[in-house]
C-alpha cells in the first residue's frame, strides 16, 4: 500500500482518538470511507464460503430485515394509492377491524385478506398500542408521506437542473381553510419536449409584489436554482 | 438565474411595471421576459367585449334570468329538461368561466323554440304562482324581441370560437408563436364578421319569429323644437332607421372593442414573438435576415449565446430543410419539432448555440394554467371536511 493511502486512513484505525467528542462524524465519515466498504464486502464473501460462529444470529438479521421490508413496501403501495386519488388517510380511529379505521388502515386490511405474509403481520403486530413497533401507525404514514413527497420533490428539481433553462408561473388563491396559497409551477425542457410542473405550495406569503417575489426568490435559492449558471 | 421568462395574471401586483413582481424579478434577472398569461388576456378582452355596450350586457342578464329561473325549482327544470337536447345545458354567466357563457348561448340557439316552449307552458299553467307566471311571460316576451334573436346568433359564433381557442390555450405543451397566430386569427375571424350584419339580422328573424325592433313598435320621442340661444347653425340630428341603430350601437361596437382589445393585448407578446420569429420560417428567410435575427438573440442574451450562433442559424436552417418533409402534421409546433430533430439526430455539438436558443424558446410559458390546475387539485384534497391539514402534508400530496 502506498505511503499516501496509509495517511490518509482514518485515525479510527490507526492510532484512535482521545475522547469521545466528535464520535458521531467520525463514525459517519468512516462509514462511507473505502476501507470500511471494502471490509465489509469482504466480510460477507467470506461468510458465504467459510461459515463463522454466529451464522444463526446473523441469517436471523437477516430474515427480520426482509420481513420488514416486505411491510414496508405494502404500505408504501398504499400510501402511493391513496395519495394519487386524493383521498383521506385516516379515520376517526387507528384499530385494526374497525370500520372507521380511515382509507390507509382500511386498504391494508383489504390487502391482507388476500395476501398471507399481511394477514399474519396484522394479526400479531396489530392493535398492540404504542411501543410496539408494527409500522401501520399514523406516525410511520407520515413520515414515509414525507419521505415520498422529498423524493419527488428532489427529482423535480433535478430534472429542472439538468434542463438548465426554466421559467416560472406564479399565482395565490385562498384555500377552503382560508389560508392564502402561493403556487409556483416551473416549466423546463423534459427529454426532448417542454414540461409544467408543480412544485410547492407556499402557505401565508402576501399579495404584495415584494412578498411574493421574497418567497419566489427564498425558494429558488434553497433549491440552489437561482445561481447564475447551473 | 437561468430563469428565462415568467408567468402570470395580469393582477397589477404581478405585472406591475414600476413595482410589480415582474418587475422586481427583472432587476435581478434582466432576460427573464415576462409573459401575460394568454388565457387570461382572451377572457378580459371577452369580458370587455361583453361590456361594451347596454344591449350586451342587457342580453348577459336575459341568459342569467334563464338559468336562474329553471334551475332554482326542481319542477321548472324538469319541464326544461324534459324539452331541451340532454346535451345542452343553461349555464350560470361568470366572469371567470367563459366556456360557460359559451355554453349557454349554444343552449339558447339550439333550443330557442324548446325553452320558448317550456318558458310559455310555465306562464299558461294555471297551478303555478302569479309572479312566476308573471316572469316566465316577462322571459318570452324578451326571447320574441328580434334584438334577442340577433345577438344569440351573433354572440353564438363569437363566444365558440373564443372557447375554443380558450382550450387550446390551456395546454401544458404549447408555445408562444402557436398561442400568438391562434390568438391573431381570432382577431382576424371576429373583424371579418364586421360585414356580415345582415346574415345574422336574417338569421336572427329565423330564430325569434319577429322581423321588426322593439324600438320601431314603441312610441317614438318627440324633440323639443324650442329654439335656444346656443342651438343657431344647429342642423337636424341624423336619424337612423332602427336596423342601422341596432348595427351601429350594438352590433359593431361589440367587434370593434373585441379586435382593439385583443390587438392591444397582443402587443405584449411581439417583443418576444418578433426576438424568436425567426424559427417558425427558417427555410423562408434569406440568410441576411437570419443573420439579423441571430444578432438580436445575441444582443438580447449575451452570456448564453456566442458569436458563432449567427452562422450556425444559417447552417442549421439548410439542415432542417432537408428533413423538413419528416414533420408531423398537427400535434407539435414547428419548433418543438426543430429541437426534437436536433436531440434526435444527436447533432447538439454541431448546433450548441441553436439548441440553446430552442431550449430558451420552448421553457417561456405562455398561460399559466397549470398553476390555476394545481388549485383544482388542492381543493379536492382539501375540502370542507379536511381542512386541518399541515401545510407540509398538503404540499406532498398534491
Amino acid at each position: 500500500m502506498c505511503p499516501d493511502a496509509l495517511q490518509s486512513q482514518s485515525l479510527l484505525i490507526g492510532s484512535g482518538f482521545c475522547n469521545w467528542k466528535h464520535a458521531l462524524e467520525r463514525l459517519c465519515s468512516h462509514e462511507q470511507s473505502k476501507e470500511h466498504i471494502d471490509a465489509v464486502i469482504a466480510f460477507n464473501r467470506r461468510l458465504k464460503v467459510a461459515g463463522r460462529i454466529d451464522i444463526k444470529v446473523a441469517q436471523q438479521s437477516e430474515q427480520v430485515e426482509k420481513y420488514w421490508k416486505s411491510v414496508l413496501k405494502r404500505s408504501v403501495s398504499v400510501i402511493k394509492f391513496i395519495a394519487e386519488r386524493g383521498l383521506a388517510f385516516r379515520g376517526d380511529d387507528e384499530l385494526i377491524g374497525s370500520p372507521r379505521n380511515g382509507n390507509y388502515l382500511g386498504i391494508l386490511e383489504l390487502i391482507a385478506q388476500y395476501d398471507d405474509f399481511l394477514a399474519q403481520h396484522i394479526q400479531t403486530q396489530g392493535n398492540r398500542g404504542s411501543g410496539h413497533t408494527n409500522y401501520l401507525s399514523s406516525t410511520i404514514m407520515e413520515e414515509l408521506i414525507n419521505v415520498m413527497g422529498k423524493k419527488v420533490n428532489d427529482e423535480t428539481i433535478s430534472r429542472v437542473k439538468s434542463s438548465k433553462y426554466y421559467s416560472v408561473s406564479l399565482d395565490s388563491t385562498a384555500d377552503e381553510s382560508h389560508v392564502d396559497q402561493l403556487t409556483l409551477v416551473l416549466r423546463y425542457i423534459e427529454n426532448d419536449a417542454p414540461a409544467e410542473r408543480f412544485v410547492t405550495f407556499m402557505g401565508n406569503k402576501g399579495h404584495k409584489a415584494r412578498e411574493m417575489f421574497d418567497a419566489l426568490m427564498e425558494f429558488l435559492t434553497e433549491h440552489d436554482l437561482s445561481r447564475p449558471d447551473l | 438565474m437561468t430563469c428565462r421568462g415568467q408567468t402570470y395574471d395580469n393582477a397589477s401586483a404581478m405585472s406591475g411595471i414600476y413595482n410589480g413582481l415582474q418587475a422586481k424579478v427583472l432587476e435581478v434577472n434582466g432576460v427573464a421576459t415576462w409573459i401575460p398569461c394568454t388565457a387570461h388576456s382572451l377572457n378580459l378582452v371577452g369580458k370587455n367585449a361583453a361590456e361594451c355596450c347596454r344591449s350586451a350586457v342587457n342580453f348577459f342578464d336575459i341568459l342569467e334570468k334563464l338559468y336562474v329561473f329553471f334551475t332554482n325549482f326542481t319542477r321548472r327544470h324538469q319541464v326544461l329538461t324534459d324539452v331541451l337536447n340532454a346535451s345542452l345545458t343553461l349555464k350560470r354567466v361568470t366572469t371567470t368561466r367563459w366556456s360557460c357563457r359559451a355554453d349557454a348561448t349554444k343552449a339558447l340557439k339550439l333550443g330557442y323554440h324548446q325553452i320558448k316552449g317550456a318558458l310559455q307552458q310555465i306562464s299558461d299553467d294555471v297551478e303555478e304562482k302569479a309572479c312566476v307566471r308573471c316572469e316566465a311571460e316577462g322571459l318570452v316576451t324578451r326571447l320574441n324581441q328580434l334584438e334577442t334573436g340577433i345577438y344569440t346568433v351573433f354572440w353564438n359564433d363569437i363566444l365558440q370560437r373564443v372557447d375554443a381557442t380558450n382550450r387550446s390555450l390551456q395546454s401544458t405543451k404549447l408555445d408562444l408563436n402557436t398561442a400568438v397566430a391562434t390568438l391573431t386569427s381570432l382577431k382576424d375571424f371576429v373583424s371579418s364578421k364586421r360585414d356580415s350584419f345582415e346574415g345574422y339580422e336574417r338569421e336572427g328573424e329565423e330564430l325569434c319569429g319577429s322581423s321588426v325592433y322593439v324600438e320601431s313598435t314603441t312610441r317614438q320621442k318627440r324633440r323639443s323644437v324650442r329654439l335656444e340661444a346656443v342651438d343657431y347653425g344647429h342642423g337636424e340630428e341624423t336619424q337612423f332607421n332602427p336596423s342601422l341603430r341596432f348595427k351601429v350601437e350594438s352590433f359593431l361596437p361589440v367587434i370593434d372593442q373585441f379586435t382593439a382589445s385583443l390587438h392591444q393585448r397582443l402587443q405584449a407578446y411581439e417583443l418576444l414573438a418578433g426576438r424568436f420569429g425567426c424559427f417558425g420560417c427558417l427555410s423562408t428567410l434569406s440568410p441576411e435576415e437570419l443573420t439579423t435575427a441571430a444578432k438580436t438573440l445575441i444582443g438580447t442574451y449575451p452570456d448564453d449565446l456566442d458569436h458563432s450562433f449567427a452562422d450556425e442559424l444559417c447552417h442549421f436552417a439548410k439542415f432542417a430543410d432537408i428533413f423538413k418533409d419528416d414533420e408531423p402534421s398537427g400535434n407539435i409546433s414547428t419548433e418543438q419539432f426543430l429541437y426534437k430533430l436536433i436531440i434526435n439526430k444527436g447533432v447538439q455539438d454541431t448546433f450548441p448555440n441553436v439548441a440553446i436558443a430552442l431550449r430558451m424558446y420552448l421553457v417561456l410559458m405562455v398561460t399559466n394554467c397549470s398553476a390555476e390546475r394545481s388549485f383544482s387539485k388542492l381543493k379536492l384534497i382539501e375540502n370542507r371536511l379536511r381542512t386541518s391539514m399541515t401545510q407540509l402534508k398538503e404540499d406532498w400530496s398534491v
